[in-house]
């Protein structure tokens, strides 16, 4: 037994001084293990990644929602901010009328004094202008507040406007987060198909594929050890140091090459 | 009397385009917001129809021009001869006592504000809402 483990060692040695590109790059097998556990890897991350969208996409339609709550909140106040501003204009122009009228109220009372002479009527006449400049003054205030409350009534209703193409937007992009929502369920769906049929045809999982290409590296590493030290250091030395270390290992070649010499080359059998 | 001791007239001021005249208190009855006016079919153009005030219809006379849709403003309501009428596209600027102007202006002038201002032919003006002289008749201001 320890004979045969030395004989599998030193062939193993002599494998590793090989010329590189037999087994340096591990073989189809070891080629195999890694392109598999890359395609795990590839698989794991393209999952997380449509999570990770789908996530976002959720998020971003939550946050639309507030958006939305708020922008419909502010369309309404703006509306009734135009209302009321309308309102107030039709009130500033009604408050000009009634100047209006007290400037004729005010010059009939003129007209009246007249025709009591000027003794009797002076005073009514200095009154009735009096009353004529202050309606006047009043009338012109009151015609400069309707129009202030006019340009106040554009504003707003281009506030209105301007709300309503962000309700607009936000709405439209409430639909495209769910669309993306929508793609990447579908997108995650796909990827678990993917990763049944790529089990069904490699036969490998994930954990496997992952603890194969590990393996392998390993093995590429000892192999790439052993042959720097092959006739640089005393053969007893190498076999007692690395003996329990690769018994087990030489076990499990043994089982590997009695059932390869019974049956042929045949990789990719399951040990 | 007028601060220089000279009988003042009582009346009213009005302007009417870029002009002034003067109206005689006696003449003018009273100043209103225009009242809707009817256009009478077949009736000159200087008459721009008849309206309701106090109870009494009256012709109503356009002194400018009145652009359709356009605040027609106040009425001023007078009488010349006993007849009522009603101006309107004028404004009434002022009401009171006013200096005569000297006699080598026309009767019934005034001074104001340094100006001379005419007085208003009201005979002229009425005679064109009178029926038999619409015809040939301009109507226009003097």
């Amino acid at each position: 037994m320890a004979q045969d483990g030395k004989t599998r060692l030193f062939r193993m040695l002599r494998r590793a001084a090989a010329p590189a590109g037999r087994l340096a790059g591990g073989g189809r097998g070891g080629r195999n293990a890694a392109e598999e556990n890359a395609l795990w890897l590839a698989h794991e991350r393209a999952g997380e990644a449509t999570r990770a969208a789908a996530e976002a996409a959720q998020q971003a339609t939550t946050s639309l929602a507030k958006g939305r709550s708020a922008s419909d909140a502010a369309l309404d106040r703006a509306r009734a901010l135009l209302l009321r501003s309308q309102e107030a204009t039709a009130r500033a122009t009604r408050l000009s009328e009634v100047f209006e009228r007290l400037g004729l109220v005010a010059l009939n009372a003129g007209l009246e004094g007249s025709r009591l002479g000027e003794g009797a009527g002076r005073p009514l006449s200095l009154l009735s202008d009096e009353v004529r400049t202050h309606a006047a003054r009043g009338g012109d205030l009151s015609r400069e507040l309707g129009t202030a409350l006019g340009e106040l009534a554009m504003e707003l209703s281009q506030l209105q406007t301007h709300v309503e193409r962000a309700v607009e937007a936000a709405l439209e992009a409430v639909q495209a987060t769910s669309r993306a929502t929508s793609s990447s369920s579908v997108a995650q769906t796909a990827l678990g198909e993917i990763g049944e049929r790529v089990k069904k045809t490699t036969g490998s999982d994930p954990e496997t594929a992952r603890t194969l290409a590990e393996a392998a590296e390993h093995a590429r590493h000892l192999v790439t050890s052993l042959g720097a030290l092959s006739g640089k250091a005393p053969r007893g030395l190498v076999m007692a140091s690395l003996r329990p270390v690769l018994e087990p290992l030489l076990r499990l070649l043994d089982d590997d090459d009695s059932a390869a010499s019974g049956d042929g080359e045949d990789e990719g059998d399951t040990a | 009397m007028s601060l220089y001791g000279e009988a003042t007239r009582g009346g009213v001021i009005v302007r009417v385009g870029e002009r002034h005249y003067v109206l005689a208190e006696e003449n003018v009855l009273r100043v209103v917001p225009c009242p809707p006016v009817q256009r009478v079919p077949g009736s000159p153009p200087e008459l721009m129809g008849i309206a309701m005030d106090g109870g009494e219809v009256l012709p109503v006379l356009a002194l400018a021009t009145i652009e359709p849709g356009a605040p027609v403003g106040a009425l001023l309501v007078c009488q010349s001869m006993g007849e009522p009428l009603g101006l309107t596209g004028l404004e009434v600027v002022e009401s009171g006592f006013f200096r005569p102007a000297p006699a080598l202006h026309t009767p019934g002038a005034v001074i104001w504000h340094g100006e001379v201002i005419d007085p208003l032919d009201l005979v002229s003006l009425l005679n064109c809402v009178q029926p038999g002289t619409w015809a040939g008749t301009s109507g226009q201001l003097p």
